[in-house]
């Protein structure tokens, strides 16, 4: 029976392990798949002496470069029979569409390419620091020297877009560190895709072997309490929802630092221009489903509640009906490489808006009859109650007369906001960040995110490095902390 | 005349407006009204429902017209029509925020037959301050109405418009099964009612008091509860909304009038007097009432919180042995600590828990676990099992796992049809071990927001179950 059930291997350092199979997955009609048991090589996860990254010093930054690009080249789907194989498997498991999945994979070599890299590292961390010690003078000077050096870290990554495997596997070369990976349930082949292609492309470089990809029972607190400790691993870096990274928070101690990517959503605003003209409305909406539809909404960057300054008055909330109509259709016609009717439109939410649509004295409900998403304009100033669950391409357009209103749309948990027209960003950008705001960007790019700009509010790359000092001082150049006067 | 003589016509309108006639007070024949019996007269009440409701409850007829339900032949034609929860909370929070209760009023008139919407929309609720004010008024504005809320998680309330004829005839059930009756000239028992928490309040569960005391009490004197006071709405509204605030990161946001201040201030007072007024609840048990018989209901935790209280004052055995203890099953995502049951019956000295599944928007259907643990379905509320993903009806056979929905046949000026977030195995046809020919729930109950919140799939989007977590999380930063 458990023959015809997929293997999900463990790739610890180079090594691929099939053996001392268990089965797992399989709830609310998923995949099951096999993978080895976790527990039997808790022991080997970690890289027990850190000392073994001495390996990746010998490397320089070029020939990391080189090893990527041609893993980039390897990384072509149409040729790599494990991306293949693991696109099919994760039709099953991923919570977008088939379409949406193989565009992600079939994306995944071009994050390889070696101006990309060269760019968002220069920006994200500055190479110089990663080749050597930089050094500089100071005041008094001392010599400072600063380098950043790799670290042994656990990436609890998201299972919402195959590339995010890639991007933490790409993080940690050029960082020099050890990366244990824990795949997520919802997506547990992709990394091993990837780590079997650079186990084939060079088994014993030092960059193969400091990749390991394991999946566990994300809560089995008896072996995660045994490996999340400093002697084992000094940063994880976290993706997820609210009670994954709670789970996660249980862990950390001193020595062991969390670096949290955490959930968030995303917003966006409309300014009164949007409305002034056919053609701007027709742009707006177009830019606006993409934001709202990429990914089919499963992204933190995707558009939930958007304000729009229509006007509340009559007029105003017929305009904003009208544009949501523009943007529901906008929506139905995205590239199925971006956006298609979401894989199982979710039940809690249908029985929000389908309670909505009952009613239609405050809310306008624009499609979402058949799971496909939907449009909800707000009559009212004002966000649905459930707007914290929009989800599977359905977004509540809200009215609003004056900016000032439009802040509402931010809050704590707000990663990105798009803003329309571009004018209207340079009047929002410097405030919209006190309100909970992270990224912001022009209407209809919130899914082009940059590995080569900060992320949720923090530098990722500089934190999953660890910053080294080393200070050269003399009594000739710099005064002596043994030389001070004593005080009566 | 006979029930054995009455046309299935006269049958349903008795299971209808007076269900306890159907079996003629008889406990006993209610437990044991026989299957085929059950199902005809069901399908016959709702046939009369959906002719009296289909076209004159606004968002029924919007629904029914949407989904081009003209009749019903069977049970399951009327699945289309099940209003989710989420009907009830579906007005704009802002409405409370700024006591736009006149609004409200007309929202809830499309929940409602026609001559009650008039009287909600003729209520002159222009001067209520808060929800305590509203309900209050709309007591007076609208008698055959007793509007309850729910607790409100999610920050919102929902707004249940029962009448007062359905809370009647729920109690009448009740007190068949309290007192045991085996006709309709069935003696008052002196019975007393212990209830460990307030004497009245507009929530839910706690609404219910008054349509108790009627039905099973000789008198108002009979009924003994911890906190002699209304508890506040316009509090737990706030309580609510704090939460919701605390995890959308927008405490900061939230106003807070100077008379929902007064309000908390008059809780944390009430905070403070507790242990006094614990202290007299426990006297009067001991002094008052021991060893007598007394009925206790309450949600599982209310029961367990005064059985632990009164075993630390070395309290045991304190009642008759054949006092009716009963619970609503269910933990709400709370675990639920062992040997509850235990303590509870200890403190009691109540031979037996009778523990049921129920749930505020049905108040018809309170099902009874029978010995063998099964949910014994209440008639009065017809069960349905959906599929979770589509919301279509499962098959009425063998033994089938799902959402559970119910028709509400207590439900006379508002529509029966409701969809829970539970999931049950229902035991289609293998008859109970127990005798009760009624289908029934096998296995656990579960909601199905916990069970995905106890998945460990991770989306870097934040959904609503990592919300409720973090309301968790910051709830116990509070405190």
């Amino acid at each position: 029976m458990t023959n015809s059930k997929p293997i999900a291997p463990m790739i610890i350092r180079g090594q691929i392990i099939t053996d001392h199979l268990v089965e797992v997955g399989g709830r609310g009609g998923d995949l099951a798949f096999l993978t080895p048991d976790w527990n039997r090589y808790l022991d080997k996860l970690p890289l027990g002496n850190p000392t073994k990254l001495a390996d990746l010093y010998k490397l320089r930054f070029d020939d990391i470069l080189d090893y990527a690009v041609e893993l980039g080249k390897r990384l072509n789907f149409a040729d790599n029979r494990h991306l293949q194989e693991a696109c099919e498997l994760s039709y099953l498991t991923a919570p977008t569409t088939p379409s949406l999945v193989k565009a992600s994979y079939m994306g995944l070599s071009r994050v390889l390419e070696r101006e990309n890299i060269v760019e968002a590292v220069e920006a994200s961390v500055g190479i110089e620091y990663l080749e050597g010690w930089v050094p500089r003078r100071l005041l008094d000077g001392t010599e400072l020297e600063v380098r950043c050096f790799g670290a042994r870290a656990l990436h609890i990554v998201a299972g919402n877009a195959p590339a995010l495997s890639l991007w933490t596997i790409l993080r940690n070369m050029v960082l020099r560190s050890d990366a244990i990976i824990k795949a997520p349930s919802n997506d547990p082949f992709t990394a091993l895709a990837i780590a079997r292609t650079m186990i084939e492309m060079a088994p014993d470089h030092p960059l193969t072997k400091h990749v390991t990809v394991a999946y566990w029972k994300g809560g089995d607190t008896a072996f995660e309490e045994r490996l999340y400790q400093p002697q084992n691993i000094e940063k994880i870096v976290a993706w997820g929802g609210f009670a994954s990274l709670k789970h996660v928070t249980r862990y950390i101690q001193p020595g062991l630092e969390l670096i949290s990517l955490d959930p968030k959503r995303s917003a966006s605003i409309l300014g009164r221009q949007t409305f002034e003209s056919e053609a701007a409305m027709r742009e707006a909406a177009v830019r606006l489903a993409s934001d709202i539809g990429a990914l089919n909404q499963k992204g933190c960057v995707c558009a939930r509640v958007v304000y729009a300054q229509s006007g509340t008055d009559d007029d105003g909330v017929q305009k904003l009906n009208d544009f949501g109509r523009l943007v529901y259709d906008a929506m139905l016609k995205l590239p199925n490489s971006l956006s298609t009717a979401p894989k199982r439109y979710d039940p809690g939410l249908k029985a929000e808006v389908d309670a909505l649509r009952l009613d239609d004295e405050w809310y306008q409900v624009i499609g979402g009859r058949d799971g496909e998403g939907a449009v909800i304009v707000s009559k009212i100033p004002e966000a649905v109650s459930f707007s914290a669950m929009l989800d599977d391409r359905t977004a509540n357009l809200v009215p609003v007369d004056s900016l000032d209103e439009v802040m509402d749309a931010v809050d704590a948990y707000t990663q990105t906001v798009g803003i329309y027209p571009e004018a209207l960003k340079d009047e929002l950008k410097d405030i919209l960040p006190l309100h909970g705001a992270q990224r912001i960007v022009s209407l209809g790019y919130a899914a082009g995110m940059k590995l080569a700009a900060p992320q949720d509010a923090i530098e990722p790359m500089r934190r999953m490095g660890k910053w080294i000092s080393n200070q050269i001082a003399s009594p000739e150049k710099t005064p002596a902390p043994w030389l001070r006067p004593s005080i009566n | 005349m006979s029930l054995a003589r009455m046309s299935l016509e006269d049958k349903t309108r008795l299971l209808l407006d007076n269900p306890v006639a159907l079996v003629d007070y008889s406990h006993h024949a209610w437990n044991h009204l026989p299957r085929a019996e059950i199902d005809a007269l069901q399908l016959s009440a709702l046939k009369q429902r959906f002719a009296e409701l289909r076209d004159r409850i606004p968002m029924v007829k919007k629904l029914a017209d949407a989904e081009g339900v003209d009749r019903v032949d069977e049970l399951h034609d009327v699945v289309p029509l099940m209003f989710e929860h989420t009907v009830y909370k579906s007005y704009p929070p802002s409405l409370l925020e700024k006591r736009n209760f006149a609004q409200i009023n007309k929202w809830l008139g499309k929940l409602v037959t026609p001559e009650l919407a008039e009287k909600l929309a003729a209520a002159d609720v222009s001067g209520c301050e808060g929800l305590d004010d509203w309900f209050t008024r709309m007591d007076q504005a609208v008698p055959e109405l007793r509007m309850s809320h729910t607790s409100g998680t999610s920050g919102t309330l929902s707004f249940l418009p029962h009448s007062v004829s359905e809370w009647r005839k729920a109690c009448q059930v009740r007190k068949m099964l309290v007192w045991a009756t085996e006709g309709p000239d069935a003696p008052d028992p002196e019975l007393h009612t212990i209830y460990p928490y307030y004497r009245s309040g507009f929530l839910s569960h706690v609404r219910a008091n008054d349509f108790l005391i009627e039905a099973l009490l000789p008198a108002e004197a009979n009924f003994h509860c911890a906190y002699p006071t209304t508890l506040s709405s316009d509090v737990l509204h706030l309580g609510a909304k704090i939460r919701a605030a605390h995890a959308k990161g927008t405490l900061d946001r939230l106003e807070i009038s100077p008379a929902l201040k007064a309000k908390k201030q008059a809780f944390d007072k009430l905070q403070a007097e507790m242990p006094q007024h614990m202290a007299a609840f426990f006297e009067q048990m001991t002094n008052e009432l021991r060893g007598k018989r007394v009925y206790i209901g309450g949600t599982w935790n209310l029961l367990h919180g005064m059985a632990t209280a009164g075993l630390a004052r070395g309290l045991q055995g304190v009642f008759s042995p054949h006092s009716y203890l009963t619970t609503t099953g269910g933990a709400k995502g709370v675990v639920q600590p062992e040997g509850w049951r235990d303590e509870v019956q200890r403190f009691t000295g109540a031979a037996s828990l009778r523990e049921s599944y129920a749930m505020s928007e049905t108040p018809s259907g309170s099902h009874y676990r029978c010995e063998h643990g099964h949910f014994h379905f209440a008639h009065t509320a017809i069960p349905f099992l959906l599929d979770p993903e589509t919301s279509k009806p499962l098959p009425r056979t063998g033994r089938q796992t799902g959402r559970a929905a119910f028709f509400d046949l207590g439900a006379d000026t508002r529509w029966g049809g409701f969809i829970t977030g539970d999931e049950i195995t229902v035991e289609w046809d293998q008859p109970c071990p127990c005798g009760r020919p009624s289908r029934y729930v096998v296995g656990p109950i579960q909601r199905y927001s916990d069970k995905n919140g106890g998945d460990d799939k991770i989306t870097c989007a934040a959904t609503e179950a990592s919300h409720r977590e973090a309301m968790d999380f910051l709830t116990t930063l509070e405190g």
